[in-house]
């Protein structure tokens, strides 16, 4: 008796208890077409980037945000 | 700098682009051309997700200038399927249960493609070394490398 044969005797015999399942997510994955995060598009779409303190313990006095500001004008 | 018109062949169809000459393929695979099966994970060609074959040689298409791809043959992920169905390393990956999150699919997928080509039947040892380049955070190496197997078996078969 084959492997194959062997496996599906024992799946039949667990009535579903600790079978492997096919997964339905695979489809997309292996054709490329996960659309992760990184893989969205949309019009218009901005990007962000996180500028932290660089120091540990600080006050905050003012928030310069001209410049960033400046950026999206420019879009 | 001046973009440079750069034409190939992409899964079989003629693509031309205009990039700057600093562009890496796999920018222009994703942003250009809106191929996002080949992913970015490292940028520095260690993880192998933006693996895609370029004139019959595995290439991590972040490690390739746009511009060095002029007039070649490039393979993605998206050309692996044809009119007739899924390819056999692709259903050899669903059979094996060779994915997790599927992020580093489509380069294992690829390489794959090639690595059998390389080595119509390698043994286990040999499709560990010729899939080094291509790291799975999930760690699903085991299955993966069952799926190799399971596809270099049916496409002898085939």
């Amino acid at each position: 008796m084959d492997k194959v044969t062997d496996k599906q005797k024992r799946e039949d015999s667990l009535n579903g208890v600790g079978c492997s399942r096919k997964r339905k997510e695979d489809a997309r994955f292996i054709q490329g077409k996960g659309n992760y995060t990184d893989d969205i598009k949309m019009p218009g779409m901005l990007f962000a980037d996180m500028v932290r303190s660089p120091y540990a313990h600080a006050r905050i006095i003012s928030i310069n945000k001209e410049k960033a500001l400046a950026l999206l004008q420019q879009q | 700098m001046a973009k440079q018109a750069v034409s190939f062949t992409l899964n079989g169809k003629a693509v031309d682009v205009l990039v700057e000459p600093r562009e890496l393929l796999i920018h222009t695979l994703r942003e250009n051309l809106n191929h996002t099966g080949a992913h970015i994970g490292c940028e520095t060609s260690h993880c192998g997700v933006c693996t895609v074959d370029v004139d019959g040689q595995s290439v991590k298409s972040c490690t390739l200038l746009t511009v060095q791809a002029a007039g070649s043959d490039v393979k993605s992920v998206e050309g692996l399927a044809s009119a007739d169905g899924l390819h056999v390393i692709q259903q050899a990956f669903v059979d094996e249960h060779g994915l997790q999150c599927g992020f580093c699919t489509p380069g294992m997928l690829m390489r794959a493609y090639r690595f059998l080509q390389e080595n119509p039947d390698p043994s286990d040892e040999e499709i560990r070394w010729g899939m080094s380049g291509n790291l799975c955070r999930c760690t699903g190496y085991q299955n993966i490398i069952e799926a190799v197997k399971t596809a270099a078996k049916n496409l002898q078969q085939a």
